[in-house]
């Protein structure tokens, strides 16, 4: 008897991996590379897993900002835990440093790259560790009227840097596999935001890469009809 | 062992039937209004439904801003019946249903049915979006990828301006129905008619009449005659249906007329159109504002730019915008004010100061508004006119309506604005075109009035 039931819920089990495994390989994707689309249905930058690029960017005819401010946000219990916390330091202003390959792609978009301003650390647990696209316009929501962080100015992007152990989907796409960063937007009561969501990577240069990229994007390419 | 295995079974059945909505989350951006749990769901009338077409609904200017938590009315206190066909559909991760509508013309449009589950209980629209969604499923299988269809629809919703982010199929207004609230598939093939006012927003003065025109459609073999009449009218006014009826089939216009005494109630009114036949009663609804038979006097000076461009007085406009050249003509007379058109990046504006007195009783700006433009898109408004109110100091008071490349069209459309908010100030009526820095957009105004009633 004990047998049938197990038999029973592990089939239940793999039956819903089943099920929602089809439902995440059939997904659409808007016909621009580098997009696809976001939890309300909206189309958001990534920066694919594999950091390919497009060739050389085009105007769309949109919003550009004119100067872009990172105001970090290190989310998830894992930021706790010393040694990953060590890792925050070198993320606090990713485009800090005349090297850095996106700082001079902004200048040459005309785009000022302002000192970061503050940042945030949010130990919030995620149980299940799953965070999608809508978990952190809440969070930004949340933030914003609780003022934890500034209120936006006109060219605040808030970056949330999530901790190991956090699963990040955009849509129906999955931190790792399609992306390892993205940029979005959302309009609230604060007004419009610019955020950037960047899942932990264990390879360190790679985490800040990822970063640096999409922050870049966010200002280049705020809401989709810009630089792309 | 049985009766175990059968609980086993039942069990696993209803995890599979749950698991996905374990995993579904609801949405953020205007949520409140989307689901009606914002402060203004009330103002919705669903006792009311109001006939339109998709076209119709992408012609509305998109506020600016778009209130996070607030109703633009009238268009987002209304329910909206559309008669169309749904193209694609598919389960967004924020749970609604997304679905897209076209038009015989291939303009497009967006309709979201929410889960109920992300619906707070004290929406009003509740029971409809439960009923919304059952229809749907009865018929289809959403899932997280876009699927086609192609079958005619009668979707009842409640309109909301999305912000444009990509979505598949928006409007470029970003139009919605959100939420639904029915759904009738294949309506056609049920004896059925719609019925429409226009226009729907009517001003009479007291001692005077204005009229209305009130039109049935029929489809799927109705054939009855339509009886019409109105409730809901203000102390002395009456309302006079030519022809009271509608004859079998049941298709065609009455006039309505709102004859007001003179000492009728002076205000603004929701007037029911009550239609009846073949079993199936319809309502529609009219903004009826009664005003005091006093005087009305127009208040702007050079309103159709007529001084030319020697004496532009007493207009404040950005240099070379006053226009007699045949390119732009004017809606009458020589002139007009020209905003832009350089395809480059550059910005006109035009404005004249005035003082509404303080004894108005109505306040009524009009103007006549020419938009072309070579921009090819229909989704993104890289130029815009904006029509504004501001203070004596400059400071916008209000921003009336913004119009873009998306609102070209060949001729003057005009456009009327109630003012009566601004009476006993001084205020400038300000109007400003911005062009980005390719591709031109013409914004020519011409015969600007501010009708003031005391």
């Amino acid at each position: 008897m004990k047998k049938f039931a197990i038999c029973t819920l592990l089939l239940c089990g793999l039956a819903t991996c089943v099920l929602q495994a089809q439902q995440t390989a059939a997904v659409d994707r808007p016909p621009e590379p580098n997009f696809v689309f976001d939890d309300d249905g909206g189309k958001a930058q990534i920066v694919p897993a594999d950091f390919s690029t497009v060739g050389p960017k085009m105007f769309h005819g949109g919003a550009v900002l004119a100067s872009a401010q990172q105001v970090s946000i290190f989310l998830g219990a894992g930021w706790g835990n010393q040694q990953v916390r060590s890792r925050e330091t070198p993320l606090l202003d990713i485009n800090a440093g005349s090297g850095n390959i996106h700082s001079a792609e902004l200048q040459g978009h005309n785009i000022k790259t302002l000192p970061a301003a503050t940042h945030l650390e949010d130990f919030t647990n995620f149980g299940s560790g799953r965070v999608n696209d809508l978990t952190i316009q809440r969070k930004l929501s949340d933030l914003l009227q609780s003022k934890a962080i500034p209120a936006p100015k006109a060219g605040t992007v808030y970056v949330f840097f999530l901790a190991p152990g956090i699963d990040s989907t955009l849509g129906a796409h999955k931190a790792g596999v399609d992306y390892v960063a993205y940029h979005n937007f959302v309009n609230l009561e604060a007004g419009e935001i610019h955020y950037v969501v960047v899942p932990f990577h264990s390879d360190a240069q790679r985490h800040t890469s990822a970063a640096a990229r999409a922050f870049a994007e966010s200002a280049m390419n705020p809401n989709g009809q810009g630089w792309f | 062992m049985q009766h175990f295995r059968r609980r086993c079974l039942l069990l696993a059945v209803l995890l599979l039937t749950i698991s996905p909505a374990l995993f579904a989350q609801c949405g953020v951006e205007r949520w409140s209004v989307k689901t009606g749990t914002d402060p203004d769901a009330g103002k919705v009338n669903l006792n009311s439904t109001t006939n339109t077409t998709i076209s119709s609904l992408r012609a509305v200017p998109a506020p600016s801003p778009i209130p996070s938590n607030n109703r633009v009315s009238p268009t987002e206190t209304t329910q909206w019946v559309i008669n169309a066909t749904l193209t694609e559909y598919k389960l967004e991760s924020d749970s609604d249903y997304h679905l897209v509508l076209s038009d015989a013309s291939g303009n497009t449009m967006i309709v979201e049915i929410p889960s109920p589950t992300c619906v707070g209980s004290g929406s009003p629209f509740f029971a409809g979006i439960q009923n919304a969604r059952a229809e749907f499923d009865a018929r289809f299988t959403a899932t997280t990828s876009f699927q086609t269809a192609n079958i005619p629809v009668q979707i009842k919703g409640v309109g909301m301006f999305d912000f444009l982010h990509g979505q598949t199929g928006v409007a470029p207004n970003g139009i919605e129905l959100h939420p639904v609230l029915d759904v009738i598939f294949n309506p056609g093939t049920q004896p059925a008619f719609t019925l429409s006012a226009s226009p729907t927003s009517v001003s009479v003065a007291q001692g005077s009449s204005k009229t209305t025109t009130v039109s049935t459609t029929v489809s799927g073999g109705f054939n009855s005659a339509i009886s019409l009449s109105a409730s809901g009218l203000p102390s002395g006014v009456t309302a006079t249906f030519s022809p009271a009826s509608i004859a079998a089939p049941g298709s065609g216009s009455s006039t309505l007329t709102f004859t007001a005494a003179s000492t009728a109630t002076a205000g603004t009114s929701t007037v029911t159109i009550n239609a009846s036949g073949g079993g199936i009663s319809h309502s529609t609804t009219i903004s009826l504002s009664v005003t005091s038979g006093g005087t009305t006097s127009q208040l702007l000076g050079n309103p159709g730019f007529e001084n030319g461009s020697a004496n532009t007085s007493p207009w404040t406009l950005t240099s070379g915008v006053i226009n007699n050249s045949s390119s732009e003509p004017p809606h009458s007379g020589g002139w007009d004010a020209w905003l832009d058109g350089y395809g480059t990046s550059h910005t006109d504006t035009a404005l004249q100061q005035v003082t509404i007195p303080a004894g108005a009783t109505a306040a009524t700006l009009s103007f006549f508004l020419h938009i072309d433009s070579a921009e090819t898109s229909t989704t993104t408004a890289f130029d815009s006119f904006t029509v504004q109110i501001r203070n004596s100091s400059g400071t916008v008071l209000s921003t009336l309506a913004t119009y873009s490349n998306l609102n070209k069209a060949s001729g003057y459309q005009q456009k009327t604005f109630n003012l009566l908010s601004f009476k006993g100030q001084t205020i400038q009526i300000f109007f400003k075109g911005v062009e980005d820095s390719t591709l031109q957009t013409s914004f020519v105004l011409d015969d600007v009035t501010l009708n003031v009633t005391q």
